[in-house]
Formats: C-alpha cells, sequence, structure tokens
C-alpha cells in the first residue's frame, strides 16, 4: 500500500472511532422527545388538551411502534379522555418495551380498579413493587391497595417493608399502629 | 531583525495581544446573566473591577504600543501602509470610543458585551494580517523534501507527546493523591486510569498526526495551501476550545457568542503565525507545518535538547497548580491541559530527528493499537467508578476522555435545557404569586416578629444538629433544640441569583434573572407591607433589583461592600434597631444574605489561633464557629428582652458548597447532593408550636414564606404545584404528597437540573453543559454514594424535567423553544 493510502485508512479509522459511537448514540429509530412532532403531542397532552393530543400520538405510534414514550403519553392521554379500557392497554404495552416500567405506577393499577378488575389492580401493585424494590411509596400503594380490599395481612407486610424503607413516615406508622388495633396477624 | 530588536517585538506584541485578550476575555464573561449578576456586578474579585475601571486609561498605553509597532509598516510600500493606516484609524478609533462611552467600564450582561469583545480582538487579527504580507514570500515555495520524512518527524512527535503528557498528568495525579482516601486509586486503579489516559491521549495525537500528514499531502505542491489548511484548522480547534471552556462555563450560547469563538480563534492564531513568520530566520519552510512548529533543530546536544521536555513538566505543574488555586468548572484546568499539549507538540516536533523515516507497517500497528485498545476495552460498572475516580486527579485523562468517549446525556434534550434556561431574550410579565386570596392585615397581637438569616453557602453538615460529629457550632444546636430542625431540606436552585427570589415568592420561578416587576410575584412581602411591618434588610444587588426603590425598607449595612456582608456584623445592627422596638408597635422583619462563607473568602483563608478541623475544610469551619458564636449572642439578647417566644427565626442558606469534594469549589455550576441540601431551622412563635410538623419530610426553601403566613394565622394555600406549603399545620396530605412525588431542581446559571425522588433520597443530575448525567442516593447514614444511570432512570426523569420546565413557562406564558 502506498503511503498516502495507508495515511487516508489509519484516519477513517480513527475518525470512526471516535465519531462513530456518538452517531450511534444519536441514530437509529428511536424517537427523539425534543423533536417536534413529539414536543406536540407532550405539549398538547401537559397542556390538558388529549382530544386534540390523541391523533398526533397515535400518528407517532404507528411511526415508532416500539417507542415507549409514545405508549407513555397515550396511556395520559386515555386517562384524561376516561377511556380506561385503552389506557389499560397502553400501559401494558409500555411495561412491556419500556426501561423504566414503574411509570406506569400506580396508574395502570388506578385503571383496573375504575374497570372494576380490582384483583389485576393488585396484581399490578405487585408488580409496581418488584420493579421498584427501593421505593416506600410502591410498598403503600400496595398497602393501601389491599386494605380497601379488606387485605389486612398483605397490607400489613407491605406497610412494614414501607416503614422499614423510610422509618420517618409518621403516616405509615399511623397506619400500621390503626392495622394492629383492627388484630390484623403478626406476621 | 537583530536579537535585541526581535525580542523587543515579541515582548510588544505580547503585551498587545494580552491586553486585547483580557478584554476580550472580561467582556464575554460579562456577556453571561449569571457572570455579571454574581461575579461583576458584587465585585467578588476587586482586580476585576479594577481592570475595568482603569482599562480606558491603559487603553491609551496599549494604542501607543501599537503604533509602535507599526512604524515599519506606515514606512512600506502603499498597499501595506494603507493597510497600517487604516488599522491605525480603527485601533485610535476603539479607544476613543471606550473612553468616551465607557465601553468597557460599563459592559453588562448580553450580545453588546460579546460585540465589544470581537471589537477587541479585531486588531490582533489585523496585525496578523499585516505580519502575512511580509512573510507572505516563505508560502510562495514548495515542499522540498520527501514527504516520509516528514511523516517521521510528525509520527515521531505525537507518539512521543502522547506519551509525555499521560506520563506527566499520571505523576501529577499520584501526587494529588497523597493524602487522599481513594481506595478504589490504589497500584491496580492507578495503573488502569494511566491506561485509558494513553489510549485517550494517543488517539488524539495520532489523529493529529493523520490529519497534518494527509493536509501536507493534499498540498503537496503549494505551502501556501498547506498553510490555509492548517491555519484553518487551527482556528477551529481554538474556537472550539473558546466556546466549550469559556461559553459553556459561563452560559453563553446563540449566534454572538459564536462570533466570539471564531474571532478568539482568528486572533490566537494570528498572533501566533505572526510572531512566527517573524522569527522565521534563513531558508524558508519545508513544509507549511514548519511555520506554526518551528524546524527541528539540528545538532543540539541532547542534555540541550532534553530542556524544553523539562519545562513542559514544570509547565504542567504550574498551570495545574493555578487550577488549584481558583477554577471554575475545570475551565483553567483544562486550559491548562491544552496548553501543554499544543506546547509539548511542538517541542516533540523540534527535537526530532531532522531525517527521520519510520516504515509504514510501524505507523499501521502504532495508529492502530489505540483505535483497537478504544473499541476493545469495554468498562464494566468497577472499572467505570475506577475511571470516574481517576478524572478527579488527572486533568489530562478528564479532558481527553470528555474528548474521545461519547458522553452519557442526551444531546437533544440538553439542546431543549439549554435552550429553555436562563432565558435573556424573552419579555416575560410577572405572574402573580398569592398565597391567601383576599390577603388582610392579622390582629396586632398575632404579628411575631420575623428573622430571616440566611447564610449564603452555607452547608448543614458543618452544623451540629445536622451532623452529630461536629463540636464547634454549640449555640446553633442549643436554639435547635428550641425549634423545629427540617433534617431534609433542599434549596430548589444550586445558586444565590434564583434560590433568593424563590424564597421571597414561597414559589419556584422562570429560569431567567429576573421577571420584573417583582413586587407581584413578592408574596411574602406583600404580607409583610400589609401588615405594617418594618423591614430591615442588607440590600445586595439581588434584593436591590427585585424591590427596585423602595422607602420603606430600612437597609441593614447601609454602604458596607456586597462582599463584606458580615452575619456578626449585620446582627449587631439588627439588635441596636430592636433597642426602638416596644410591643404593640410596628412589627419588625429582619433580613439579610450574610457572605461570610463565600467561597472568595475561602479558598485562601485562615483560622483562628488553636483552632482544629481535622477533615473538614478548615476556614469554612471557623467561619461557622464564628456564626455559631454571634448567633448565640443574638438569641440570648432576645431572650433577655422577652422577644424569643414571640419571634418567627428562620436559619438556612441559599444553597450548600462544594468545598474540593472531588476537586471541585462553588456552586453556581453544579448540582451536586452538597450544593442542593440546605440547613433549615425554624423557631416558631410560642402559639405555633403545637402544629403537626413532619421534620423528616422533604422540604424547599420555598416552603419558608408560606410559614411565615401560617405564623401570622393565615391558611396559607398552594395554587400550583410549584408554590410551597407552610411546615407546620399544613395537612398529612401534603406531607404524603411531597414524600413521594418527584421533586425538580435546577442551577440558577445553567442548564443543569435534577430530579429528586424518594423523598430526597435519589438524585438525578443532568448537567446539559458538560453533557453528563448522574445518580446519587442517600443512605441510612445519610452519605450519599453515586449509582449507576439506568436507562429506566433516565427515561423516568427526563419526562420530570421536560414536564416542569414546559409547565413553568406555561404558567409565565413563554412558549419554550430550542
Amino acid at each position: 500500500m502506498k503511503r498516502p493510502a495507508l495515511l487516508v485508512f489509519l484516519f477513517v479509522m480513527v475518525l470512526a472511532a471516535l465519531v462513530g459511537p456518538r452517531v450511534g448514540r444519536t441514530g437509529g429509530a428511536t424517537l427523539d422527545p425534543v423533536a417536534p412532532r413529539a414536543r406536540d403531542v407532550e405539549t398538547t397532552l401537559e397542556a390538558g388538551r388529549f382530544s386534540d393530543a390523541l391523533p398526533l400520538a397515535l400518528d407517532l405510534a404507528r411511526a415508532y411502534p416500539r417507542e415507549p414514550l409514545v405508549r407513555y403519553w397515550l396511556a395520559r392521554i386515555y386517562r384524561g379522555l376516561s377511556r380506561f379500557d385503552d389506557e389499560a392497554r397502553a400501559w401494558e404495552a409500555f411495561v412491556e418495551m419500556s426501561p423504566a416500567p414503574q411509570l406506569a405506577c400506580p396508574s395502570l393499577a388506578e385503571a383496573y380498579d375504575r374497570l372494576g378488575q380490582h384483583e389485576r389492580a393488585l396484581l399490578d401493585l405487585e408488580r409496581c413493587t418488584r420493579h421498584e424494590p427501593e421505593s416506600p411509596a410502591r410498598f403503600i400503594d400496595l398497602a393501601e391497595a389491599a386494605e380497601r380490599a379488606g387485605r389486612y395481612d398483605r397490607a400489613l407486610l407491605a406497610y412494614r417493608r414501607a416503614a422499614s424503607l423510610d422509618p420517618d413516615d409518621p403516616w405509615v406508622a399511623e397506619r400500621l399502629s390503626r392495622l394492629a388495633e383492627r388484630g390484623a396477624p403478626a406476621p | 531583525m537583530s536579537g535585541r530588536r526581535r525580542f523587543s517585538f515579541v515582548a510588544a506584541r505580547i503585551a498587545i495581544a494580552g491586553f486585547c485578550w483580557l478584554t476580550a476575555l472580561y467582556a464575554s464573561v460579562a456577556a453571561s446573566p449569571f457572570a455579571y449578576q454574581q461575579f461583576i456586578r458584587p465585585r467578588v474579585f476587586n482586580w476585576v473591577g479594577t481592570f475595568s475601571a482603569w482599562h480606558a486609561t491603559v487603553a491609551w498605553l496599549w494604542l501607543a504600543l501599537l503604533m509602535g509597532g507599526l512604524g515599519r509598516d506606515l514606512r512600506a510600500s502603499p498597499p501595506r501602509r494603507a493597510a497600517a493606516l487604516a488599522l491605525a484609524a480603527g485601533a485610535a478609533g476603539l479607544v476613543i470610543w471606550n473612553a468616551t462611552h465607557s465601553v468597557v467600564a460599563t459592559l453588562a450582561d448580553g450580545d453588546r458585551s460579546l460585540v465589544v469583545a470581537v471589537s477587541w480582538l479585531a486588531p490582533l487579527v489585523a496585525l496578523g494580517a499585516l505580519d502575512h504580507t511580509r512573510g507572505a514570500a516563505l508560502l510562495r515555495a514548495r515542499a522540498t523534501e520527501d514527504p516520509a520524512l516528514l511523516d517521521g518527524r510528525m509520527f515521531i512527535a505525537a507518539l512521543v507527546s502522547a506519551v509525555y503528557v499521560a506520563t506527566v498528568y499520571a505523576v501529577l495525579a499520584s501526587i494529588g493523591l497523597w493524602n487522599a482516601f481513594e481506595p478504589d486509586l490504589m497500584t491496580g486503579g492507578l495503573a488502569i486510569g494511566f491506561g485509558r489516559a494513553l489510549v485517550d491521549l494517543l488517539l488524539i495525537f495520532l489523529s493529529a498526526f493523520l490529519v497534518v500528514a494527509l493536509v501536507s499531502r493534499a498540498a503537496v505542491r503549494s505551502l501556501a495551501a498547506q498553510y490555509v489548511a492548517l491555519w484553518g484548522m487551527l482556528v477551529a480547534l481554538f474556537a472550539s476550545a473558546f466556546t466549550v471552556l469559556v461559553g459553556a462555563a459561563v452560559g453563553l450560547h446563540g449566534p454572538a457568542s459564536k462570533a466570539a469563538a471564531v474571532a478568539a480563534g482568528l486572533s490566537i492564531v494570528s498572533v501566533w503565525t505572526g510572531l512566527r513568520l517573524e522569527r522565521w530566520d534563513g531558508a524558508g519552510p519545508r513544509w507549511a507545518v514548519e511555520v506554526f512548529l518551528g524546524a527541528p533543530r539540528a545538532g543540539v546536544p541532547t542534555a540541550v535538547r532534553l530542556l524544553p521536555f523539562a519545562a513542559v513538566a514544570v509547565l504542567a505543574w504550574a498551570l495545574a497548580a493555578a487550577a488549584n488555586l481558583y477554577d471554575w468548572d475545570f475551565v483553567v484546568s483544562k486550559a491548562g491541559v491544552l496548553v501543554v499539549c499544543l506546547t509539548m507538540f511542538v517541542v516533540a516536533y523540534r527535537a526530532a530527528s531532522g531525517d527521520a523515516r519510520i516504515g509504514e507497517r510501524t505507523i499501521a500497528i502504532v495508529c492502530a493499537a489505540p483505535v483497537v485498545a478504544h473499541v476493545a476495552w469495554g468498562v464494566g460498572p468497577e472499572q467505570q467508578h475506577v475511571l470516574e475516580r481517576y478524572r478527579v486527579y488527572n486533568a489530562a485523562f478528564r479532558l481527553a476522555d470528555d474528548l474521545v468517549r461519547a458522553a452519557p446525556g442526551s444531546p437533544a434534550f440538553e439542546r431543549y435545557l439549554k435552550a429553555n434556561s436562563g432565558f435573556t431574550d424573552v419579555d416575560v410579565a410577572p405572574i402573580d404569586i398569592d398565597f391567601v386570596p383576599h390577603l388582610a392585615p392579622v390582629p396586632a397581637d398575632r404579628t411575631p416578629l420575623i428573622f430571616l438569616f440566611v447564610i449564603d453557602s452555607l452547608r448543614p453538615d458543618y452544623l451540629e444538629p445536622y451532623n452529630p460529629a461536629i463540636r464547634f457550632t454549640p449555640r446553633i444546636a442549643r436554639f435547635a433544640n428550641e425549634s423545629v430542625v427540617l433534617r431534609n431540606a433542599f434549596t430548589p436552585y444550586g445558586g444565590t441569583g434564583l434560590s433568593m427570589p424563590a424564597i421571597w415568592a414561597g414559589s419556584l420561578l422562570l429560569h431567567k434573572q429576573y421577571v420584573t416587576p417583582f413586587a407581584r410575584m413578592n408574596a411574602l412581602d406583600k404580607l409583610l407591607q400589609i401588615n405594617g411591618y418594618r423591614r430591615l434588610m442588607s440590600l445586595d444587588h439581588i434584593t436591590a433589583e427585585l424591590f427596585g426603590p423602595d422607602e420603606g425598607v430600612e437597609e441593614l449595612d447601609r454602604g458596607r461592600p456586597e462582599m463584606e456582608l458580615d452575619f456578626c456584623t449585620t446582627l449587631g445592627e439588627i439588635e441596636s434597631k430592636l433597642d426602638g422596638y416596644r410591643p404593640g408597635g410596628a412589627p419588625i422583619f429582619a433580613q439579610t444574605r450574610s457572605l461570610t462563607l463565600h467561597m472568595s473568602k475561602i479558598r485562601n483563608g485562615s483560622v483562628g489561633e488553636g483552632e482544629s478541623y481535622p477533615g473538614l475544610q478548615a476556614p469554612y469551619a471557623s467561619r461557622v464557629r464564628r456564626i455559631d458564636s454571634c448567633f448565640g449572642a443574638f438569641v440570648d439578647r432576645l431572650k433577655r428582652r422577652n422577644l424569643y417566644d414571640r419571634s418567627l427565626i428562620v436559619l438556612t442558606s441559599d444553597h450548600g458548597e462544594m468545598l474540593g469534594e472531588d476537586g471541585r469549589w462553588g456552586h453556581s455550576y453544579y448540582l451536586t447532593p452538597e450544593v442542593v441540601q440546605v440547613p433549615l431551622i425554624v423557631h416558631l412563635p410560642a402559639w405555633m408550636r403545637s402544629s403537626a410538623i413532619d421534620p423528616a419530610a422533604i422540604v424547599f426553601s420555598t416552603d419558608i414564606t408560606p410559614t411565615v403566613y401560617a405564623s401570622l394565622g393565615y391558611d396559607p394555600r398552594a395554587v400550583n404545584r410549584f408554590m410551597g406549603s407552610s411546615i407546620a399545620g399544613s395537612g398529612q396530605e401534603v406531607w404524603r404528597g411531597r414524600r413521594r412525588e418527584a421533586q425538580v431542581f435546577a442551577a440558577s446559571y445553567g442548564a443543569v437540573y435534577a430530579v429528586a425522588r424518594r423523598n430526597g433520597r435519589r438524585l438525578y443530575i443532568t448537567d446539559a453543559i458538560n453533557g453528563r448525567d448522574t445518580v446519587y442516593e442517600r443512605g441510612a447514614d445519610g452519605r450519599w454514594t453515586e449509582k449507576p444511570v439506568t436507562a429506566g432512570i433516565r427515561m423516568a426523569d427526563q419526562i420530570e424535567i421536560r414536564r416542569h420546565v414546559d409547565e413553568l413557562a406555561r404558567l409565565y406564558r413563554v412558549t419554550p423553544h430550542f
């Protein structure tokens, strides 16, 4: 190989090594959340204009079928429109494809509750505690739902876990003592 | 040109250029709203004020020096004479404009300052052009040497530079680690760090070699073409350095800052090449690159040849020491590494043998090796942690790693944040911030005395109520026992510029300094005025701007420079004002933001005799001890006057501070746990002490104003999620919500945002200026530990930040843009 060709080859190699990862990070078929179409959906949704946001989000969903952010927006739009079955489906899709499934907590469970599927709601809240095992809020959500469903043993366990994660929370301490008064069984 | 004349020429040119660069740097920094408001206006550094005050006078000397240097050109042939005359006229015009309009002395934030910066760089570019008319003959030749010889010298220079710079900075890092507790940086960790730094530097220097070699070959027939190409690339390099180092550090964006960056690049390369052309002796250069670097020196003894290498090591040490003395977001440190790298390349090229011939295979293998290492060397979480620690001590690695490795942030999101932070070009009308719909005065017996003490930069971990290991704040500890200690308090803004207005408003604000007139948003002042309070206030430049001319304010610290606002002195003045207070008379509100702990006084501060603060920043701790003593004496006097139980006393700070952790000092551009956590101790008047309080829930300094409302018997209500809540009597639901909701913080001066979750136990921080994001988690012992940023955390918290920014924009009727 002649030396100029060698130099060009080496230069391209170095350039590829330096620039490649940056291009790879920004390119691809993932949605840029601050691209204009995405911003339209997000700002319309945040402004509470759910009917206007829906067609925009559905458009994006067709263009980016594996984009979790679009499912997240759709779920919130359906909630705003009180279409809880669609909301639940959107959340389920979101949980399945998202690196941040905890964002569906506790909204998905609330959607199931509204649809009258209380047991499914409880199951989803259990799943939430697995998504965020260090979050007291997830255990409190579960405990409250279990308490509402009369599942005091389950509620007690969840409150105890929340109390161990956040020992200073006076509300959890209060709920625990009330449950104890009710005679919920010891663990 | 004789040696003496040449020395005079170089000295004069450096003086001329130095003055222009200093002026341009000052003007560029002044253009930044943040730097102007926080450094220049309050005269944090006296010498900066002296420079601007004397600039117009010194500029005449500069003009005289410039005119003297133009003598030769004014006597030259007509075209050069005309150019020299034009430059002289332009420079004279600049100096006269400066003198008659006090241009530099009155610079303020905005693009006008950048125009001034560019106008002071223009004479250097013009001087460079004149130098080139004299030296143009040197560039008319063709290359007179086998290109393989140039390749050999450049290759050796690149290789030696990379290895030498990596080694020098590795040694400096080891010295810096001398007394540091860094269990990850034992022999193995240091070896990993050095290896990574070497790979990065080899990539950078060998890329430079390849670029220069390719340019020289592409234009082998014309030195001028080579020269122009290299010239352009150097301008781009320096313009980028200006943008990254100066522009990003003070938050300059937009076309005017780009123009300033290009002008800076042009001026540096003009001065560099002008001096080089002037010094060129004898035969013309063999390659254009030699105009920039000089030719290899033949026949020089090895010992003499090695001297510049030693000088580079000393230069690296000196620049690192200067950065250690005072730096801003690693600007001095990074600029120092850049200077060392360039100097090293020049030194290594000139030391290389004139007839170095390197085989193709060797070049190919050596150039490919760092590429292969870069691609193949995967970094796991443990090694990543080691490298993060190594960055703290090795400035060359920090810069090289930033250049070579893809930052973990999200570029589009960062662009969005930058465009929606620090609004300067948007007119925003103030909004009404009201905690009570129809505010009416309360009975006089429900108006406590209110003392709002904000100690700029006070960290909670230097106070006994927050850190049991502290033993030098007994008076604050006693006060805390009689008060409510909010153990989980944060400032929503990591800098005074927005944190103080947010305290007054009791609300988060649009990221703009400032939305004025502020009166409609000043919820605390509305309460004070309607209840007839005497308002005793230290009018620092922020308070003065927020309040405007207000005859009702009794100024504390009148006539004292802002940087001299001292807690003990101000307390003494407040005490003297209390002499006139009688129960039933106008109630008193006193507020001060003391600068006793400001960074400008801490870095080189001293400690009292016999005092020792192992493990702490001693000058800072010593001043905290003094604050404690004065504060204790003030509380004693309130008690003696029977005013203590009818007083609401708030002791807090507007932000925390980095005190050398990870080599960082200050706060303005950082959001770290040390910066966002603040002390908040509230002594409630007797009638409020039975209120329910959740002292472990996350609270903000925006909760202070609604707490003041509650202390007067109002029922303050937040009408949007940006407004604070009273720490006492707000109801359990408020604090339950706080504990589980995500909270968004921002740096006051740049696009750096944070999200706190889990009642403030986890912090996600995204730094759009440096393109990095980090996660910290707080353990049960209160210590923060850095954790890996997962895609899930990034996605969830970036959604939260976008929602926060968009919602604030909607509230203030601003269209978010980027």
